[in-house]
């Protein structure tokens, strides 16, 4: 029999395609892991190794000459809350805050800050920096 | 070329599960809340930070080396243990942090107020 099928399916099976995606997802996965984003401002933040489980939603920070930022936007306490109420449209019942308070700042600098966040009811967690 | 796609697997899977179990370096800030006080004033030890680096623990003027062994003498015992910062006007962040720092590892609730 001179005659036989040409065209039997290759049956070996290529990875390459498959190590592509997975190469990709790696490198992704990699870089959010390690990638921290750094503060823009000039804020040394205290110090202490304690870890919360919360996840904040949105960052506000101190500087040690009082400049206030709501996620990295300057503006000053007057008009802080309702900065944090146009980012907070329509989420959570208690959202949680996120203070990055430089460590030199006196204490009633932040007690204006917790003032706001009790009269709306935000949970406040103070950014630290490992030890 | 399944040898290399086998640690690369198990890489994606390492950085995946650290990346999700990331916990923020923060700390709880709690204050204290209308009708709080009065029930529990007297078990509550209240720590007082004074601007000139006096700490005060319910009227005695104590160290900062002294402090973890009064609070754990003060706290043993008690089932949700916590206690009350008072810092006046002048204390800065980093003073605080250090006793809240020493209330984390006490496994202490911390309310902070201000001193009138």
């Amino acid at each position: 029999m001179a005659i036989s099928s040409r065209n039997k399916p290759n049956i070996s099976f290529s990875m390459s395609g498959m190590t592509d995606i997975v190469f990709l997802l790696l490198i992704f996965f990699m870089l959010t892991s390690t990638l921290i984003v750094p503060l823009a401002m000039n804020v040394t933040l205290p110090q202490s190794n304690n870890q919360t489980a919360a996840s904040p939603v949105i960052s506000v920070s101190i500087s040690r000459n009082l400049e206030y930022f709501v996620n990295d936007e300057p503006c000053n306490l007057t008009d802080v809350e309702l900065k944090i109420r146009s980012f907070l449209d329509n989420t959570e019942d208690n959202p949680t805050i996120r203070l990055n308070a430089d460590e030199n700042l006196d204490m009633n600098e932040i007690y204006d800050f917790l003032e706001i966040a009790k009269r709306n009811k935000f949970r406040v967690i103070l950014g630290t920096r490992p030890l | 070329m399944s040898g290399m796609t086998d640690i690369v697997f198990l890489l994606l899977i390492f950085f995946m599960l650290t990346s999700t179990l990331i916990a923020p370096n923060a700390l709880k800030l709690l204050l204290p809340q209308a009708g709080q006080e009065v029930s529990s004033e007297s078990r509550i030890p209240k720590i007082v930070l004074r601007n000139d680096g006096r700490i005060i623990v319910d009227g005695r003027n104590i160290s900062f080396d002294q402090l973890e062994a009064v609070l754990r003498v003060r706290l043993s015992g008690q089932a949700e243990p916590a206690i009350r910062l008072i810092t006046s006007r002048g204390v800065t962040v980093k003073e605080t942090v250090r006793i809240m720092n020493l209330a984390a590892k006490l496994d202490v609730e911390v309310v902070l107020t201000k001193q009138e």
